[in-house]
């Protein structure tokens, strides 16, 4: 069932291996694929390893939304070359405040990551909200919104980039009268005159919205209005010993072809069958460590293809 | 390295699909094993013991007796066993320690010769010699009475199997000789009874022996075995890589996902990826089986170990590819394999999903749907209480869902699957 390109993916990912590199990924499609093409690189022939293989703490799950918490927990790792994905912006801060006479720290682009759609919970009031605003989540939702005096509640597994669109879309002011209250999901929050709930997920949540649209409004996000922000820019961060430093070269290769290849396959509609192997380890994934996401909504080889296709653009 | 046991073991004396008897890789069936042990001990309790198909209950049983009788009498019935053979077969098994006169003749033998109650005699290649053939001293009247008496006299212990084979008339003489057997006792001790029976349709086994002796309402003592959970298959699966040396760990979920709660099927399943892996006894060094292992071995159990069960989905496809399209009856087992096992999928419901997916007429898919119900080959049935439909029993839902996996490349996906889990979950 692994097919050529877990192969090369995994080829690709050997030297880490070599390395020993820690690797944590986050909650999403795009990250899972990493995670698993560098288990499937410590098997011999980009096969499955067997088990007792891969060492314990090798790969594991980091949650996107606590990046800090998570460096803290692995700092026993920094003797040893470790990676992260995270955004920009705190890719760079974490870069320079982690930074000692012990290890360095560097990071680079892989992804630039389109939100595409936010969504109300289907009612005859946000039936209205979708409708004035064509569809659309732009500043005259917000104008619209706070001027009714509705409050609105940000829920979401991607808090940094939420807010992020937040400050694009509201003034100051009426940012007093957003709020955040996390992922949440599923969601329990009730729609109605006084206040209103935007759900803003990431790619496997967003696509189980789309296929649900008799549940769930789509308010489409511009791809423009996020073009130059970076908190949308997903970065790998990583960390070697001083007494290692030359080996950074080597980490920014593996993970700039990796990514490379990933996203160049799945632009390709022909290549869906290529994700077979990686759509059934990952899905599992999203659905064992997601329990609140509905399982399997990434149906099938096509379904999976098109989330990284949809959610990603190159980030240069 | 090899694992901790010394002693190496034939594949076959560890997974033991078709044996009643797995003595090296037994699970204990807890408080089921406990209440039989219990009425095992219990003057006056004659036990039935049922439930599905393949669900361990001859095993349970016979282990149990072993415990506490020194010898087993276990005749396994069939549609055309009569009481009388029951009785006849029981004295037989019983013969070698019923008082005997041994008389000698001249035989010529062949290596190997079985000679009378199976006394093995192997004198080398057809000499001459002097063999002993055994009879009893009398004749011994052929009644529930006198079996019972040399039960004791041979402290033995009666185990009737199948019992649900029986015809009525055969089971209701089974049903009167445990009511009699109930209130008898003898200077060595009391007769035991237990039979073994599977839920095969309405009425129970327990139901049809009270039927047949009112008295036993109160006095027999009924024992419904479950099916196992996943941690008691995995007890088998566990056990099995102790005494193989070998890991299981890759095909471990599924195993446990293809063998529906059935012990007998989870030993096959396991016996063959074995025999794909090329496993004969225990190895030398670990072996780590995989998914293309239990692909072979699960494709193997569909062809050739369940061939009952397959021969009567294969007469329901050919029934119906005079009238309608493959898609048919994909579709109709897919729909009622989707739902669990005793919940089924309302008719109207199948038959309107049905119509409306395959554009077929209400009559097409009334008439198409009737071919699942045959009587004797049927794989479906449909419930009139409640209108569902369902599988005819378990083990076929459990045959089809196998089936489709054999036939496509789900294992390697779920080995992949808890492959990356395992990792992710791997704690420090």
């Amino acid at each position: 069932m692994l097919t050529s390109l877990d192969k090369e993916l995994s080829g690709v990912l050997r030297p880490l291996v070599e390395l020993g590199a820690v690797i944590r990924v986050s909650q999403f499609p795009n990250s899972l694929c990493l995670g698993f093409h560098y288990l499937l690189a410590h098997g011999d022939g980009g096969r499955l390893p067997k088990e007792g293989v891969v060492p314990s703490g090798r790969i594991d799950l980091a949650d996107w939304n606590f990046p800090r918490e998570t460096l803290q927990r692995d700092k026993k790792h920094f003797n040893g070359i470790y990676l992260l994905y995270q955004p920009k912006g705190l890719a760079k801060n974490l870069c320079s405040q982690q930074m000692d006479s012990q290890s360095f720290f560097s990071s680079v682009p892989v992804t630039r990551f389109r939100p595409r759609y936010a969504f109300l919970l289907s009612t005859p009031e946000s039936r209205e909200v979708v409708s004035r605003s064509n569809g659309k989540l732009n500043k005259a939702v917000f104008d619209d919104l706070i001027a009714r005096q509705v409050r609105v509640n940000f829920q979401t597994d991607v808090t940094e980039q939420a807010k992020e669109l937040v400050g694009l879309l509201a003034t100051g002011d009426q940012s007093e009268r957003i709020r955040f209250v996390g992922a949440g999901w599923p969601i329990g929050t009730a729609v109605d005159d006084e206040q209103i709930t935007l759900l803003y997920y990431g790619a496997t949540i967003t696509a189980y919205m789309r296929q649900n649209a008799d549940i769930f409004l789509a308010l489409e996000i511009d791809d423009s209005l996020v073009a130059d922000s970076p908190a949308f820019e997903t970065h790998v961060l990583w960390t070697v010993p001083r007494t290692l430093a030359d080996r950074s070269g080597v980490v920014r290769q593996c993970i700039s072809q990796y990514h490379e290849l990933l996203f160049g396959a799945s632009a390709e509609r022909r290549s869906s069958h290529l994700f077979a192997a990686t759509r059934a380890a990952c899905n599992e994934v999203l659905g064992r460590f997601n329990p609140g996401i509905p399982h399997r909504v990434l149906a099938n080889v096509d379904a999976f293809r098109t989330v990284l296709q949809d959610h990603h653009s190159s980030p240069n | 390295m090899k694992s901790e046991q010394t002693t190496p073991h034939n594949l076959h004396d560890v997974f033991t699909p078709a044996s009643a008897d797995p003595s090296l890789n037994f699970v204990a069936r807890g408080g089921t094993e406990d209440d039989l042990n219990h009425y095992l001990d219990t003057q006056g309790r004659p036990i039935c013991v049922e439930r599905p198909f393949r669900c361990g209950k001859t095993s349970l049983v016979l282990r149990s007796v072993r415990t506490r009788y020194k010898r087993i009498v276990h005749v396994v019935c069939n549609n055309a066993t009569t009481f009388d053979e029951l009785l006849s077969r029981a004295l037989d098994e019983l013969a070698p320690v019923v008082s005997l006169v041994v008389e000698s003749k001249e035989i010529k033998t062949k290596p190997g010769f079985k000679g009378a109650f199976g006394v093995e005699v192997d004198l080398g290649g057809g000499s001459k010699e002097t063999l002993e053939t055994m009879t009893p001293v009398l004749q011994p009247q052929l009644t529930s009475a006198s079996v019972a008496r040399f039960m004791v006299e041979a402290d033995a212990a009666w185990v009737i199997d199948d019992a649900h084979k029986l015809t009525e008339p055969e089971f209701r003489k089974v049903a009167c000789a445990m009511r009699e057997w109930q209130t008898m006792t003898f200077p060595g001790g009391y007769p035991k009874m237990i039979v073994v029976a599977s839920d095969i349709g309405a009425p129970s086994a327990t139901h049809r022996l009270i039927d047949g002796a009112p008295d036993l309402t109160t006095r027999l003592a009924r024992l419904g075995l479950s099916l196992m959970s996943d941690s008691e298959l995995s007890q088998i699966i566990k056990r099995g890589e102790d005494l193989l040396n070998i890991d299981l760990s890759a095909i471990h979920h599924s195993v446990l996902q293809y063998s529906f709660g059935f012990p007998g099927i989870c030993h096959d399943l396991c016996l063959q990826a074995c025999r794909a892996a090329k496993i004969t006894r225990t190895a030398d060094n670990k072996v780590t089986l995989n998914s293309a292992h239990l692909q072979q071995g699960l494709k193997k159990y569909v062809d050739e170990y369940a061939h009952s069960i397959k021969d009567s989905f294969e007469k329901v496809r050919d029934a119906l590819s005079q009238s309608v399209s493959p898609a048919f009856y994909s579709y109709v087992l897919g729909k009622v394999a989707s739902r669990s096992v005793g919940e089924g999928i309302g008719l109207k419901v199948l038959s309107s999903e049905v119509e409306a997916n395959l554009g077929l007429s209400q009559e097409v898919v009334a008439s198409g749907i009737q071919q699942f119900f045959s009587e004797d080959s049927g794989v479906l049935r449909f419930e009139p209480t409640t209108k569902v439909v369902l599988f005819r029993e378990p083990l076929y839902r459990a045959f089809y869902i196998q089936q489709s996996a054999a036939e496509s490349d789900e294992i390697e996906r779920e080995e992949l699957a808890s492959a990356f889990l395992r990792v992710l979950s791997n704690e420090e």
